[in-house]
């Protein structure tokens, strides 16, 4: 059906037609009535002569005029049937007139070709039916006003006859025009609505984050390519080119990743789209685009099905660059490796006696602090000086594989022997400041790396034996002589605990889970006695914590928890003894267990396992703790297990 | 929970060994890694890819293919035989040498990695297309 709109875009088309005939016409007339101007001046009486032979040359000129008008476009297309009926007119106007001024009824014939004529001029019933009731009304006329006639019948049937003909003619020719045009006007208003989908789809494209290409069944580009997607591949990404080569422009023809994507995209075009998730699963994820260049791009990739009835007839390809996100992974990565390296270089350091580390420590801040002295404004000798602290240092670090250290002395060296040389000692300043923030990293490292903290710096190393025997004589006074010997005796709660943190991990591991230790209060002193029952009962609390508390990672995300469990040891001092508390984030403790779980013989496993489920652990924990004058309790708490390690005398929980 | 790809590794380099064994395993992939050729047909019927390093000393990749291909007679579902080389120039020869395909840029793990995985893909398609055929 046709809209409103349509039908006027076929008025004006079918104006268009009439325009384009009305020139050639009136061409064609002009000389016809220029031949008819002569043969009327040298055929007919000249009374008659005088007067149609001016008219048909007047005629003849204004055809000619028309015809001009219409070829050098000044006729508008609205006036196009206005131009087509003056050609029309002037035909009846001469016709009319021949047959009044001759008088003889056979003249009217030509009113009977005009109105043919005219048919198959117009294309505006409007206009054509103007035209017909004119010419109808001069014949009637010409009829009335010429003497009777026995030919008048005749012509009367043949005007009826020219009537009908010239209404077929019209109603045939307007039909098809109007149909024809209809088509076009039709395809040219599909072609306008493709054309703006085209730019709709187009722009959102451009407005989606990731990059889309579409792949024909070749594995080529066909099509549009949104605007990420030219800036993720440049112009490498128009029509015809194939997605291989896209993706991995580096690797030769039939290389593992190339040949991988292809054979994907045939199996995806040979699937039926309901089993397009089977082929999805197999479909390439990310792409390592020129992978060990400087412009190397990880890119993420999705695939989604552009479905034609029953089968793929496009694939999409969604295209995400994260490479800004995987380099600041990587970078990330490397960070954290160098610092588990430095700090498990360092924790070998402290295992095999951190006595020594200690003493270097010392001595480098040391250096550092003469070095900055002398480093303010140094003269020819300060230089000289400051170039031997910083070689020591360097040596020292060395020994130490503390590379950063070193790194930093060395390039302290450079510089002090460059100005040596030139006599600037500007920059060495700045090498110095750079070599103290190394000592300082050191010293951080050294503090981290340390079971017992902080304590450590300010550790020395004595005779146990001696220690031992200061206490047994001195450890009862009540003055301050007892208090030191007391307090060398003691151990820091953190140097008891400490082989756990790298333990948990690994027994956790073992179970099929994953778990860490946190220790707090390391730097608490825990006396002798107890020192000696401690490691072995936090010990026994933290591998049953694994054994009983911790679940799998997978049960731990599903419940909200975090997929690695925590065993927190905790130290804080009371006015009767420190109080220890060992608690974890696990699945806790049934309550039928809760109230007999110090008894021998009670454990929560069917089978015992490497770590714990014989029932004697916690038992013996009571019976070792109670024998240095220490409670265990088990606390309820809301999420996982808590036990609470207290002086017999204070209240434990 | 879908069971690991496995992975065979043959390489007389250690350190690339253990490189790749960490990478592969970070990616979810199973890592069988040995430098010997001996003893490893054990491990062909449960591998779905074997990567196999051309220049190892005192051996011709491929005779080490045709050997591992026939320890695996009668076995309806073989592992895939890659070559594993950084050398361009015996990249070209992997065709003729008999294996499936080719891994290149042996220094980078990401890209191993990577190459690893659309040689698995590359070998699921198959068999899915295969048993596609079969009805």
């Amino acid at each position: 059906m046709t809209t409103q709109v349509e039908r006027a875009a076929i008025e004006r088309a079918l104006n268009d037609t009439v325009l384009r005939v009305t020139g050639p016409i009136a061409f064609a007339l002009a000389p016809l009535y220029l031949l008819f101007a002569v043969a009327h001046s040298m055929l007919l009486p000249p009374a008659q002569a005088k007067i149609m032979s001016p008219v048909a040359a007047a005629t003849a000129v204004a055809f000619l005029g028309l015809g001009a008008a219409t070829r050098s476009n000044r006729v508008p297309r609205s006036a196009a049937h206005v131009a087509a009926a003056a050609i029309s007119l002037a035909v009846w106007l001469n016709s009319s007139l021949h047959v009044f001024v001759a008088r003889e009824i056979h003249q009217t014939t030509n009113l009977g070709l005009l109105v043919v004529g005219s048919a198959a001029l117009f294309l505006s019933t409007r206009w054509f039916v103007l035209l017909a009731v004119i010419t109808a009304a001069s014949f009637a006329a010409s009829l009335a006003a010429l003497p009777p006639s026995p030919l008048a019948m005749h012509f009367v049937f043949y005007m009826m006859s020219a009537m009908v003909l010239a209404i077929v003619v019209f109603r045939a020719r307007r039909t098809s025009a109007v149909r024809i045009e209809g088509l076009r006007v039709s395809e040219g208003a599909q072609k306008k609505m493709l054309a703006e989908l085209s730019t709709r789809l187009q722009e959102l494209f451009d407005n989606m984050r990731d990059g889309i290409v579409v792949i024909d069944r070749d594995a080529r580009v066909v099509g549009a390519v949104s605007r990420e997607a030219t800036r993720i591949f440049g112009g490498a990404a128009a029509p015809g080119v194939r997605v291989a080569e896209l993706l991995h422009p580096d690797e030769p023809e039939g290389g593992v990743e190339r040949a991988a994507l292809d054979e994907w995209i045939a199996l995806a075009f040979a699937a039926a789209p309901a089993e397009w998730d089977a082929v999805d699963e197999l479909a390439p994820r990310r792409a390592l685009v020129a992978p060990g260049r400087a412009e190397a791009r990880s890119l993420a990739l999705e695939f989604r099905p552009i479905v034609d009835g029953d089968r793929v007839e496009r694939v999409m390809m969604l295209v995400r660059d994260e490479s800004e996100k995987h380099r600041l992974e990587r970078a990330m990565r490397a960070q954290e490796e160098s610092f588990a390296r430095r700090l498990s270089a360092v924790r070998r350091l402290v295992a095999g006696g951190g006595q020594a580390l200690v003493s270097f420590l010392r001595s480098a801040e040391a250096r550092v602090t003469r070095a900055t002295e002398l480093a303010r404004a140094p003269t020819a000798g300060d230089l000289g000086e400051l170039f031997q602290h910083v070689h020591v240092l360097k040596g020292e670090a060395d020994t130490f594989e503390l590379e950063e250290l070193r790194d930093a002395a060395e390039a302290a060296e450079q510089c002090i022997a460059a100005a040596q040389r030139s006599g600037d000692a500007r920059d060495v300043g700045d090498a110095i400041d750079t070599l103290a923030e190394r000592v300082r990293d050191a010293r951080g490292l050294l503090v981290r790396a340390s079971p017992i903290g902080e304590a450590i710096l300010g550790q020395t190393t004595v005779d146990g034996d001696d220690v031992a025997r200061l206490h047994d004589l001195a450890g009862a006074r009540s003055d301050d002589v007892g208090e030191l010997a007391r307090r060398l005796a003691s151990r820091p709660f953190g140097e008891l605990v400490g082989p756990l943190v790298q333990r948990v991990p690994n027994w956790a591991e073992g179970e099929g889970t994953r778990a860490r230790v946190e220790v707090r209060g390391a730097n608490e002193r825990i006396a002798p006695r107890v020192a000696e029952v401690l490691p072995s009962v936090i010990t026994q609390l933290a591998r049953n914590a694994i054994a009983h508390g911790i679940e799998p990672p997978e049960a731990r995300t599903s419940a909200g928890k975090p997929a690695a469990g925590t065993v927190v040891v905790d130290c804080a001092p009371t006015p009767d003894g420190p109080r220890i508390v060992v608690a974890d984030d696990g699945r806790g403790v049934a309550p039928g267990v809760a109230a007999r779980m110090f008894e021998r013989g009670t454990s929560t496993r069917d089978v015992a396992g490497s770590l714990a489920g014989r029932g004697y652990g916690l038992a013996a924990v009571a019976a070792d703790l109670a024998r240095v004058g220490y409670a265990i309790a088990h606390e309820p708490t809301d999420v996982g297990a808590r036990f609470v390690l207290a002086p017999a005398r204070s209240r434990v929980s | 929970m879908a069971s690991r790809p496995r992975v065979l590794v043959i390489d007389d380099d250690e350190a690339v060994l253990a490189r790749v064994a960490a990478a592969l395993e970070a990616a979810s992939i199973e890592p069988i890694v040995t430098t010997q050729i001996v003893g490893t047909a054990k491990h062909l019927r449960s591998c779905d890819l074997v990567l196999v390093d051309f220049h190892m000393p005192g051996l011709d990749g491929a005779s080490v293919v045709a050997s591992l291909r026939a320890a695996l007679e009668g076995v309806e579902e073989r592992p895939s035989f890659y070559l594993f080389t950084s050398d361009a120039e015996a990249a070209r020869t992997w065709k003729g040498a008999g294996f499936d395909g080719c891994l290149s840029n042996k220094g980078d793990d990401e890209h191993v990695v990577l190459q690893v995985q659309a040689a698995l893909r590359t070998r699921r398609v198959r068999l899915a297309s295969k048993a596609k055929a079969r009805g």
